[in-house]
């Protein structure tokens, strides 16, 4: 019976502690010092969500910027990958269409090199960033559409790139949901 | 997402599951391998110098040898059989994502992982298939518990034995030696039961990847 009463104990404890203690404090805390990030870093549009900061979303329009591939097209509820191994013939074949795809979109010659992370997909399909060289090759395209002149966007592209953290995690990278508000509502 | 991952990486994630998660941080009975690994290391050592062997200053005899076997063993078992119905049915091709030796990681992924790790898999397996339902259940079941119940008859047989004063010849377990022996135990049983499906799998991939061949 001790044995029993002991374990029984140590349960009730637990539960209070892990299931109750633990998350309502931790809850507060981030609450208190970081609501925005706790809750998603929503990014707000005249008091509408219209997405966060940290999932991507898609653009087609060639007056906007558009991100990487998505594997699950940028759908919000899931997020996957191509799942396809560097060996795979459809890997290559897909990357092939996409590279074709950049190109013929934004009127590039068939020899320019493009970044790899326009033509690939990333892990979680929702990645909301594209490096600073990928958005810096659609600027002439956006540029000419909205008719606005291209050292203008160039800057605006350069004012949104957010540096490596800490100066070497990662690379530089613009963040392209914010990018495009910005070029509707500056 | 594993599946996109460089073939050498890919190797790395099935190493450490096959040698039977030994390194902390692994999901599922790292410990208890890493225990029935220093039971094997000390039996070595006891055959080494001509002693019975000790472990923790209990005697190790048939009876716990005879477990710690089962639990090395099994697992791989598990894995290598299942692994192979896979490879030569049509039914346990048809779910692959990717062909060449890239489909063998992928395959041999979902059973160790279902063995000794948290049953994930290279995401690109399509795993809900009726056969891969059953046999990556029962290759969980066989992996839980051939790792667990021998590890506690080990437990209870060590508990009721006589604590064995240390002498002068007794090799302890706090010493870099026994690391040593340890690690060289963890890697040879690993390495030497799971290397001819790791070199079809990921090695093989990681040679083709650099010529450039395609499947």
């Amino acid at each position: 019976m001790g044995v029993l009463k002991q374990g029984f104990i140590i349960f009730i404890i637990f539960s209070v502690l892990t299931g109750i203690i633990y998350p309502v404090f931790i809850t507060t805390i981030v609450q208190l010092v970081m609501k925005d990030k706790a809750n998603g870093s929503f990014i707000k549009l005249n008091g509408r969500i219209i997405g966060s900061e940290l999932i991507g979303q898609k653009f087609t329009s060639s007056k906007y910027f558009h991100g990487r591939p998505s594997a699950i097209d940028y759908s919000g509820n899931i997020s996957g990958a191509s799942n396809l191994g560097p060996t795979s013939r459809k890997l290559i074949e897909l990357t092939g269409s996409e590279i074709n795809k950049v190109k013929v979109r934004n009127n590039l010659a068939p020899d320019v090199k493009i970044p790899a992370d326009l033509v690939l997909s990333s892990a979680s399909g929702l990645d909301p960033h594209i490096s600073l060289q990928s958005a810096l090759l659609q600027v002439s395209r956006v540029a000419s559409e909205r008719g606005v002149a291209r050292e203008d966007l160039v800057k605006l592209v350069v004012k949104n790139t957010e540096k490596p953290q800490l100066g070497f995690l990662g690379e530089e990278r613009v963040n392209v949901l914010k990018l495009n508000l910005e070029l509707d509502y500056r | 997402m594993h599946d996109s991952l460089t073939p050498l990486s890919g190797f790395v994630l099935l190493f450490n599951m096959c040698v039977g998660e030994v390194i902390f941080g692994g999901v599922g009975a790292g410990l208890i391998t890493l225990l029935v690994n220093a039971v094997l290391t000390m039996f070595i050592v006891g055959l080494m110098i001509g002693r019975s062997p000790e472990f923790l200053a209990k005697k190790l005899e048939p009876f716990e040898m005879l477990m710690a076997v089962i639990c090395v063993l099994a697992t791989p078992m598990s894995v290598l059989i299942f692994g192979c119905i896979a490879v030569v049915t049509s039914t346990g091709l048809s779910s692959l994502n990717n062909l060449g030796p890239h489909g063998i990681s992928e395959i041999l992924y979902a059973f160790a992982s279902t063995s000794g790790n948290n049953g994930s898999a290279f995401a690109g397996l399509n795993a809900g298939t009726v056969f891969y339902t059953l046999t990556t259940s029962l290759s969980m079941l066989v992996g839980r518990l051939t790792t667990i119940i021998p590890v506690l008859a080990i437990a209870g047989s060590l508990a009721k034995k006589k604590f064995v004063p240390v002498g002068s010849a007794t090799f302890t377990t706090d010493v870099p030696l026994f690391v040593w022996l340890l690690i060289g135990v963890v890697v040879l049983v690993g390495g030497l039961t799971y290397f001819p499906v790791l070199t079809l799998g990921p090695i093989l991939e990681h040679f083709f990847m650099g010529m450039g061949k395609t499947f």
